[in-house]
């Protein structure tokens, strides 16, 4: 994580300080936030802080235009999604070949999300929907959610805006708990996680039990790192007086895919979920669309993920899974109305459907394809080897 | 007292993490995401 160093962490604590120490000046929260922004990208590096001064100066004239014309509007809400997509997806295809990584492992890939969750802002609710430079600029340059989110709703993010900054001690103890909760979990329990997970993936051949080992251990290991990432986030967002929404909600107990992917990464999901079926449609969707979106939706996370064909199986997968369970009418299950042997068996079959597929989310193809070849790797199954 | 005593559990736990937090902090966090 690029902030997670000490001069960062101490630079996000004095912020929070500095919001602390001004309540008798509480409407200064947007100048001060902005501030910090601007300098914590540019003690980072003066190329991106360049970069994303001209990133958020070009989509705030693309947003404010929206927002007040007349004519052409949908043309004009088009147009600047195309462009955002395309110039973030032509980066991408070409960041594969040629090292543009430094905007990409900054938050490129979430923060053209939020631009985009602007411009719908913009087109729905015209002049009234617009909103000064500093609080656009304040959200597309959020620090704590700026790498890796959780992804914030323009919505949300403007009426905390307009709030003075408060701080109660209840929520002062809540968030500081929050961020030790997730430094606890991503400089103590990942890194020797990480040690484990290579260790065992050094074998010369790996075999099925193995390859399950591996499967199952990164799940969990990708879990505490995101949560625990999400943590902090979190923690720190809230103390500097802006509300970031969850990004897991109990995912393992929940006993459909469906609901699943309410829990998992949630505010990636909800921004699928809401700007595609928005774009699609605004009625109460028939099942078999339900289910052609569920597949549009997981293809589209999976692509967002990256341009690769595991990232694009991953996608089919859980979209095919994600139809079938609309198709059959099984998105939700309510815990009230069935026994506990039956939801908890859902919850290990929707786990199941996971932990097969979520390897894909690990460093290279190699590895993944070595890890699924492993899982056939049996004596007895042995003629069933692909290599 | 109940809840005095959950308190003083809470301060410890919390306060037992932020320790193993310093003692293992490298500064060289590896983010999984961050190669997307």
């Amino acid at each position: 994580m690029w902030y997670l160093k000490m001069h960062a962490i101490l630079a996000l604590c004095g912020m929070t300080g500095v919001l602390l120490v001004t309540r008798f000046w509480p409407r200064n929260k947007r100048i001060l936030m902005l501030l910090f922004n601007l300098c914590f990208l540019l003690v980072f590096s003066v190329k991106l802080l360049a970069f994303y001064l001209v990133y958020t100066i070009l989509n705030y004239i693309g947003y404010v235009c929206l927002c007040r014309t007349e004519t052409s509007r949908r043309l004009a809400f088009a147009g600047l999604i195309v462009l955002n997509v395309a110039a973030v997806a032509s980066a991408r295809i070409y960041g594969m070949t040629f090292s543009v990584q430094l905007v990409f492992t900054l938050g490129l890939i979430y923060n053209v999300l939020k631009v985009i969750d602007a411009l719908y802002f913009a087109y729905y609710f015209g002049k009234e929907g617009r909103s000064g430079l500093i609080d656009y600029a304040n959200y597309i340059l959020f620090i704590p959610t700026f790498t890796s989110g959780p992804i914030l709703k323009f919505r949300d993010f403007m009426a905390d805006a307009r709030q003075p900054y408060r701080m109660t001690p209840e929520l002062f103890e809540a968030n500081v708990k929050r961020i030790i909760l997730g430094l606890f979990k991503k400089v103590v329990l990942v890194p020797p996680m990480w040690d484990v997970f290579y260790k065992v993936l050094k074998q010369p051949e790996l075999h099925t039990h193995e390859s399950l080992f591996l499967m199952i251990w990164f799940y969990i290991l990708i879990y505490f790192d995101f949560s625990g990432y999400s943590d902090i986030a979190i923690g720190f967002g809230r103390m500097m007086g802006y509300t970031v929404p969850e990004n897991f909600k109990r995912p393992f107990l929940s006993p459909t895919l469906t609901q699943y992917w309410r829990n998992w990464h949630a505010t990636l999901g909800d921004w699928f979920r809401d700007h595609l079926f928005m774009l699609v449609s605004r009625r109460t969707p028939t099942r078999s669309m339900a289910a052609g979106l569920s597949v549009l939706i997981m293809v589209s996370i999976g692509l967002w993920h990256g341009f690769t064909p595991l990232y694009l199986g991953w996608g089919i997968y859980h979209g095919i899974l994600l139809a079938l369970e609309n198709i059959l009418q099984k998105t939700t299950v309510n815990k009230r109305k069935v026994s506990k042997a039956y939801f908890y068996f859902r919850v290990a079959l929707v786990q199941l459907a996971v932990v097969a597929a979520v390897i894909v989310y690990s460093e290279n193809n190699e590895t993944v394809l070595r890890i699924y070849r492993g899982l056939l790797s049996l004596p007895s199954f042995s003629f069933l080897r692909v290599v | 007292m109940a809840p005095v005593v959950r308190k003083i559990a809470e301060i410890i736990v919390y306060f037992l993490m932020l320790l193993l937090v310093i003692l293992c902090f490298t500064g060289k966090g590896v983010f999984i995401y961050e190669g997307f």
